[in-house]
């Protein structure tokens, strides 16, 4: 899925160069005759892969655990309306959900799981996880969900197509234009990018703010944005859709995708999770033509958005330790690797990253490093659904040239300040 | 069923009406409403009556068990200065006047095309009804697939015949809304046509074979003849379309989510965001309730029409 | 040239100009049912073209995918189970209200009857919270008691307003006759009207089906993993996770053929229900 932000790359530098416990792949407890529910949106590889994990922690735990997928569009309706029952044991939450639940109460905070031995796998440490992601778990001073599906939004671009026009590879966002300019021609667009109303929108815009040095808001959560610097890319949002296929304002990031897998563009801004299709012999047919380059005003900063999903515990779950197994489970490297095999998402432990092969297997994994350098996370602000649908409308409105870059600057800008607090 | 009627007429005039007293069978009478009366009353109207004194309150879908703060009136207040609102409202009457006029311009005129068949008739309502009994999420589906710019059927052929793809219909503001209404017509015009067809079947032989004595040409049969006959029909073809298309959801949902920008938001899709997305509950039963409302006020003023006709 | 054509004011010219526009529409209504029964057999790469494609091998793996996700054919089973459930319920109940508001001396029976209608026009993102606070309570979540319920409830002013009228086509005298002659009231109903209403009982009742299988918001609020319906596994397949246009095709065709099925093996009960079940003859 789509919006997924990532945390920050320093956790990944300094997992190269520190050793880490190894974790014991197998889960912890045994957990006879419990049984929990887990909500997730539908989608395969990641669905497929978890209801195997659960099959697993089942056999080796004696406890129960079922998966309820459904359509990601839905997901946040359903948790909210089955929030107060506990009909869930674990919640997948995303980031723009994470304020709202905390500040109603709705999750298990997990400090005292997390430091009990008994719980863990022997060895394991909540610092083997990237402490820029895990942070985004927590909230006033508590633990409460444990990180997986790391991403970032990134630039791919057909190294044939650059090749045979003489281009070097885009180095800044100025490069990405001009060279979207340049190759944008024989029915193929120079650039694809998301413009739905969905999140994606608010991921790239977010990514593009990050590398133009502002943020939409301060540590304490206050408006904060920088009408110029969101100006220029806001200004650069709106050039680029110029140059992309018709219909992005109906694109979420697996259309550009799919665009960028059928040859209809020069290049992408989409997340290493969508992208990974242009490297699926059975989804595209420019597979192997691709490489990859993180968002950079100079060349020397690159920038994006930490996309992430949280695995929460329902404050009103009956057997919140058996929910702990699972989550602490599936969330360890040895889980994270065998997902990011098939379904192109980075882990969020440290241990993830130090297995060579299969780091080398994820040919985005160094765009994904660079741009998680200077990262922004995706926001978890209380009232974020909310705020990210204005912000959506307010680009779709400048794409469509109905406001210009800095009457949309100013005017999410003044949105902020009502929604968040100036 | 009506010629039944005739054989078996004469059987009441056979005797004075013994046993069909008024009081009679009034017991029975109860007996036979009460469960669906009952039923209907706990799954829908009590349930109703709850979500309106839900909007009385301020509250968060997250706050469901705690108490909720009291805000009487302020919800409805809201609605009157919300420009969403004023925005989903105005494009859902856009929407509803013009799916359901073209839904019945088109199912009038294909209608009397089936009716003028004279074989093959079946097979051709057959085949008309199938679009109706396709779930929204599939309908969403479908359309999304004939009118994606790229690679949809309609992008295909277009390319085929040498240009250059197709057209944005769902990434654009000024033709999303109309995609939604093509997606509308497409679904329910066989509704309109099934309905209309049966009506003019009704119409008595002799009527055509007086005007055909008359000389009439086939446009004035159909103007003069079948349409005045079919008026309870179409009556109820606005009702009912009109009903459902002022209440378009879903497959505004799985289509264009209202985007872009506000370009397709509806009443449905407005009110189901504030509750859900927002979690403003209170706000969103305010709305359901304008909804509601105004559907009722709709539906009402083509209620009276089939009434005054002696139609229902 | 027939003679009914004749007097219906028909001509050769109008007749072809007749065939002419049923046959465009039928295109119409087959072109985008046709595209996606077509994508659901093509390999993921023939289906993103920007030409029609018609050379590719027919492939089936898009349907073994669908039936191999675990839940699929669990769906299936539910989505009957729930419309054979609402079909008994909601006849079952709304088939002798309606009797009783067309025949029975029931008082305000008028208003009872607009009470049905105003229940067929409220909006369903307003029973979202009450209805699952309801099932809640009843320990009816998560069942398929409460899905069909639900369904029940939906299609209860359906099934009034259909059968009212069919009734109301039944002549009085008939009943009357049969009351003379020392049935109850409820044998004329059950012996004398309801067997001549069976044409569009039949056609209520696969209206109700319809309704039952496609509906989407409540079947997904209300259930579980084990109790989810068609309609919740296709839109997991169409969501914005999935760029799977061939999966989602295949799911699609699954969901659409038992419906079509019944559609047309009751066409003509439809045709004719519909017609006069919608108003009174």
């Amino acid at each position: 899925m789509s919006r997924i932000k990532i945390g920050l790359l320093a956790g990944i530098a300094l997992a190269a160069v520190m050793p880490v416990a190894a974790q014991a792949a197998d889960p912890v407890g045994k957990f006879d005759g419990a049984t929990l529910s887990l909500s997730r949106w539908a989608g395969d590889p990641w669905t497929a892969a978890q209801v195997k994990s659960a099959a697993a922690w089942s056999a080796a735990t004696g406890g129960k655990l079922t998966v309820d997928a459904i359509p990601y569009e839905n997901l946040h309706d359903k948790q909210v309306l089955e929030m107060s029952n506990g009909t869930y044991d674990i919640m997948y939450v995303h980031p723009s959900w994470f304020g709202e639940y905390v500040s109603a109460g709705a999750l298990l905070p997990i400090d005292d799981l997390l430091a009990d031995a008994s719980a863990n796998p022997p060895g394991f440490s909540k610092d083997d996880y990237l402490p820029s992601v895990l942070s985004q778990g927590a909230s006033g001073g508590k633990q409460y969900c444990l990180p997986d599906f790391v991403a970032s939004v990134v630039v791919a671009y057909r190294k044939d197509l650059f090749d045979a026009a003489g281009l070097a590879a885009p180095k800044t966002l100025d490069d990405v234009l001009a060279d979207a300019a340049k190759l944008n021609k024989d029915g193929v667009a120079g650039i694809t990018l998301p413009g739905k109303k969905t999140g994606a929108t608010a991921d790239v815009l977010g990514s593009l703010l990050t590398a133009y040095g502002t943020w939409w808001y301060d540590k304490n959560g206050k408006s904060a944005l920088d009408v110029d610097a969101a100006t220029k890319a806001i200004d650069f949002y709106v050039k680029a859709s110029k140059f992309a296929p018709q219909g992005i304002l109906n694109y979420h990031f697996d259309e550009v995708a799919t665009a960028a897998a059928q040859g209809q563009a020069a290049m992408a801004i989409s997340t290493t999770v969508s992208l990974s299709w242009v490297e699926d012999p059975a989804k595209s047919k420019t597979v192997g033509k691709w490489a990859y380059a993180p968002l950079a005003v100079t060349a020397d900063k690159p920038s994006g958005e930490l996309i992430y999903w949280n695995w929460c515990i329902n404050a009103a779950s009956k057997n919140p330790k058996a929910a702990y197994s699972f989550l602490q489970y599936w969330t360890s490297a040895a889980q994270q690797g065998a997902v990011a095999k098939v379904a192109a998402t980075a882990g969020a432990t440290k241990q993830f990253y130090e297995d060579k092969d299969l780091v080398a297997s994820l040919p985005f994994l160094p765009a994904l490093q660079g741009a998680l350098q200077n990262a922004n996370a995706q926001p978890s602000l209380a009232n974020w659904s909310k705020v990210q649908d204005e912000i959506e409308l307010a680009v779709q409105g400048a794409i469509e040239g109905k406001t210009s870059p800095a009457d949309t600057a100013k005017g999410i800008r003044a949105m902020l300040d009502k929604e968040l607090g100036g | 069923m009506a010629n039944t009627a005739i054989t078996t007429g004469g059987a009441a005039t056979r005797s004075p009406r013994r046993g069909y007293r008024r009081e009679d069978g009034s017991l029975l009478g109860y007996a036979m409403l009460a469960p669906a009366a009952i039923l209907v009353g706990i799954l829908i109207l009590l349930p109703l009556a709850y979500s309106v004194f839900l909007s009385l309150y301020d509250w968060k879908l997250l706050e469901m068990n705690r108490p909720k703060r009291w805000s009487g009136l302020g919800n409805y207040w809201k609605l009157i200065t919300d420009d969403g609102l004023h925005n989903a409202f105005v494009n859902t009457v856009i929407f509803m006047v013009g799916a359901v006029t073209v839904e019945l311009v088109l199912g009038f005129v294909i209608a009397l095309a089936v009716f003028h068949m004279t074989s093959g008739r079946r097979l051709a309502n057959a085949i008309i009804l199938l679009p109706m009994v396709i779930t929204p999420v599939v309908t969403a589906l479908l359309w999304r697939y004939m009118l994606d710019p790229q690679f949809g059927i309609v992008a295909q052929v277009m390319t085929a015949l040498g240009g250059h793809g197709g057209i944005d219909v769902w990434g654009s503001s000024a033709l999303a809304l109309p995609g939604l209404m093509l997606v509308d017509i497409w679904q329910w015009t066989p509704f309109a046509i099934l309905i209309l067809h049966a009506g003019m079947l009704g119409i008595s032989e002799e009527q055509f074979e007086a005007a055909a004595v008359d000389g009439a040409g086939h446009l004035r049969v159909a103007f003069s003849i079948i349409l005045p006959a079919i008026v309870p029909q179409i009556l109820v073809v606005l009702l009912f379309r009109s009903m459902d298309t002022y209440r378009i959801f879903d497959t505004v949902f799985v289509l264009t989510r209202g985007g872009p920008g506000v370009s397709s938001d509806t009443l449905g899709l407005f009110t189901f965001r504030n509750g859900f997305s927002y979690l403003q509950m209170g706000y969103a039963m305010a709305l359901s309730v304008f909804l509601l409302v105004t559907v009722s006020i709709i539906s009402a003023f083509y209620i009276r029409l089939l009434r005054r006709r002696g139609m229902l | 040239m027939s003679a009914r054509a004749i007097s219906r004011g028909g001509t050769r010219g109008w007749r072809i100009a007749s065939y002419g526009m049923v046959l465009f529409f039928l295109a119409w209504v087959l072109i985008p049912i046709c595209t996606v029964t077509l994508n659901s057999f093509k390999p993921a790469t023939a289906i993103f073209t920007t030409t029609p494609d018609f050379s590719f091998t027919p492939t089936l793996e898009h349907y073994f995918n669908v039936l191999a996700r675990g839940n699929f054919p669990r769906q299936y089973l539910n989505s009957t189970l729930v419309a054979i459930g609402t079909v008994v319920l909601a006849l079952g109940f709304g088939t002798p209200a309606a009797y009783a508001l067309t025949r029975l001396p029931v008082h305000g029976a008028e208003r009872w009857f607009r009470a049905f209608l105003l229940a067929r026009m409220v909006p369903a993102v307003s029973l979202v919270v009450p209805l699952f606070v309801l099932l809640q309570i009843a320990g009816l979540k998560n069942t398929l008691t409460g899905i069909v319920l639900t369904h029940t409830g939906f299609t209860l002013p359906l099934v009034v307003w259909m059968m009212r009228a069919f009734f109301q086509d039944v002549p009085r005298e008939l009943e009357e006759a049969a009351v003379v002659d020392g049935a109850s009231r409820w044998t004329a109903f059950w012996r004398v009207a309801l067997p001549l209403t069976l044409p569009g009982l039949a056609a209520t009742a696969v209206l109700v089906v319809f309704f039952s299988w496609n509906e989407f918001l409540f079947a997904l609020v209300l259930t579980g993993p084990q109790t989810q319906t068609v309609p919740i596994g296709v839109s997991a397949f169409v969501g914005t996770v999935s760029v799977d246009w061939g999966g989602s095709s295949a799911a699609a065709v699954l969901a659409m053929i038992p419906m079509f099925v019944l559609g047309l093996l009751i066409q003509r009960f439809l045709v004719s229900g519909l017609a006069m079940g919608a108003v009174k003859g």
